[in-house]
């Protein structure tokens, strides 16, 4: 009897001891005026999840993603799933006046949006699935290399030959600050297995790691971007101090499958 | 002394030498694909790739980590399965229980030394399979530094490159704390003997129950189960190879494996306590 009592309280005071010493830490960003950065990037795959492959941002949710960027009020937008170049401008118009790159090539195109400061250098660069978009942004007297990219959905080799080049291409620049961002639809999170979604898992990992070799993943243990639970839009920096970010869940609508992604960074 | 009849008992049952063949056959086919892969990713055999593997990344504690990986989550639990699940079950079904009990010994006697032996037993079998790893991974690949990347066996969530003396401060760790982890598993077939009269219903009862529980904490579906299954906690042992050991983590995690160990030892032994000999 006294052994069973024993062995009843090693197990009650076990399991107190773990559920008091587990902190519970909100991991999303939260939006406030008070916080103080000198650049605040954003990464949104705006398009959504409906048909068979999904399909491009629709026009009548262009007005909800421009109260979103307009609420968090950032410096740099990388926006995914474009259907063209009109579209862009519409943004750009309702934004009043924000400037941006758009990539070249089919629909479904990346792109970059700025308030201040102006750009240099813009290329789209041919790749598969679709052009990426790189450039030198000029920003309260320093120069930030910009990368939007939006690696394939389906292939593992398509996204570690996409990430790998735009990694490679975005290091040799000479510029000390560095952004490489948008949906990698790479997903290496430790505590799940992922091989349901992938084609090559291991892929996948060297993937992420070829990046994260080079470059801060921002938004590092803040929680899931997409549906279903699943981590695929980063940020990736260099040159910065990260100051705070991480997905910003309950804004995306209608058939969206994407959270936006938020980073404060200060210049080092 | 009772405690070493239950040490000659596991000696005569052969179970030792069974369990430690298999773990030279789950070492040498470990080996056998770690070697055959390390050679064609680094042997020029893959086309253009952007990766981080190269011939340094697989080396004898790469192997012997991959190995240790492997077997705790999935050989050793089987083994701690195998042992629990043949004790109360075995005696019972031996009819051996009868003269034990009939001796001035305490069911709580029979029951600890029963469970110490077993457990010592578990923590020995771990060393085993970690130190001969660690041997086979110096002979055959040699060591080097330790590079943990995010993503591989899901250890870390930023690169860690431990140098060799530092891994091995780490394998020491993860000896002690996977032997924690698979009490567990060992509690469970602990609990299952005790109530299931035919040991071989009792070892394939843990050994299902405990397949279970893993792939439903493996699989991302249940992830509002996930807390409550210990097999979701049974990997905490890799917090130890970490440039710097988050050791509140690893008594947090600890601590919750050892409250399901000692939830199912309690039912187990009041079982025992309670129950009838027919």
């Amino acid at each position: 009897m006294k052994a069973e009592i024993v062995l009843w309280s090693l197990a009650i005071f076990m399991g107190f001891y773990s559920y008091t010493s587990s902190q519970i830490t909100e991991k999303h960003y939260r939006f406030s005026k008070m916080n103080k950065q000198d650049l605040r990037v954003i990464t949104w795959n705006v398009g959504g999840s409906s048909g068979e492959k999904g399909n491009a941002l629709r026009y009548e949710f262009i007005p909800r993603i421009v109260n979103t960027i307009k609420s968090l009020q950032p410096d740099i937008i990388f926006l995914q799933e474009l259907v063209g170049r009109h579209q862009a401008e519409s943004i750009s118009y309702q934004l009043r006046g924000w400037r941006f790159i758009v990539a070249k090539g089919s629909n479904r195109q990346t792109a970059i949006f700025f308030k201040n400061g102006f750009i240099r250098n813009a290329q789209s660069i041919p790749a598969e699935p679709r052009h990426f978009v790189i450039c030198d942004y000029y920003h309260k007297k320093r120069v930030v290399s910009l990368l939007g990219l939006h690696a394939s959905a389906y292939s593992a080799k398509r996204r570690n030959t996409v990430i790998g080049y735009a990694t490679d291409t975005l290091r040799q620049k000479k510029t000390k600050y560095k952004i490489l961002a948008g949906d990698l639809n790479v997903d290496i999170g430790l505590d799940k297995r992922h091989d349901l979604f992938s084609d090559n898992e291991q892929l996948d990992v060297e993937t992420y790691n070829y990046a994260a070799k080079f470059f801060k993943d921002t938004t590092l243990l803040t929680g899931n971007t997409a549906e279903p639970d699943r981590r695929l839009d980063y940020i990736f920096a260099s040159g910065f101090v990260v100051k705070r970010g991480g997905p910003i869940l309950n804004v995306k609508t209608g058939d969206m499958d994407h959270h936006p992604v938020v980073v404060d960074l200060n210049f080092e | 002394m009772i405690c070493k009849f239950e040490y000659h008992k596991l000696k005569r049952s052969h179970r030792p030498f069974y369990s430690m063949l298999s773990i030279i056959l789950y070492l040498f086919f470990i080996l056998f694909g770690f070697y055959t892969y390390a050679q064609t990713q680094t042997g020029g055999q893959v086309n253009f790739r952007y990766t981080f593997e190269n011939r340094s990344y697989f080396n004898g504690l790469t192997f012997a980590l991959y190995a240790f990986y492997f077997a705790v989550m999935m050989v050793l639990p089987i083994f701690a399965a195998t042992e629990g699940g043949a004790q109360v079950a075995g005696e019972t079904h031996n009819r051996t229980l009868y003269l034990m009990l009939a001796r001035p010994l305490s069911r709580s006697q029979i029951f600890f030394s029963k469970l110490f032996v077993s457990f010592s037993y578990l923590f020995f079998l771990v060393g085993y399979l970690l130190a001969f790893a660690l041997l086979t991974g110096l002979v055959f690949v040699g060591w080097g530094t330790l590079n943990l990347y995010p993503g591989v066996l899901q250890m870390s969530h930023v690169h860690q490159s431990l140098s060799q003396s530092e891994a091995l401060n780490s394998f020491a760790c993860a000896w002690v704390l996977a032997s924690v982890a698979l009490s567990a598993p060992l509690a469970l077939s602990f609990l299952l003997s005790t109530w299931i009269r035919n040991p071989l219903n009792a070892v394939s009862t843990s050994i299902a129950l405990y397949l279970i529980l893993y792939v439903m904490s493996e699989i991302h579906f249940f992830v509002k189960l996930r807390p409550y299954f210990f097999t979701s906690y049974m990997g905490f042992w890799r917090e130890a190879f970490r440039e710097e050991i988050l050791w509140g983590q690893i008594f947090q995690d600890g601590a919750k494996i050892l409250a399901f160990t000692f939830v199912f030892l309690a039912l187990a032994y009041r079982r025992f306590r309670l129950r009838e000999e027919i």
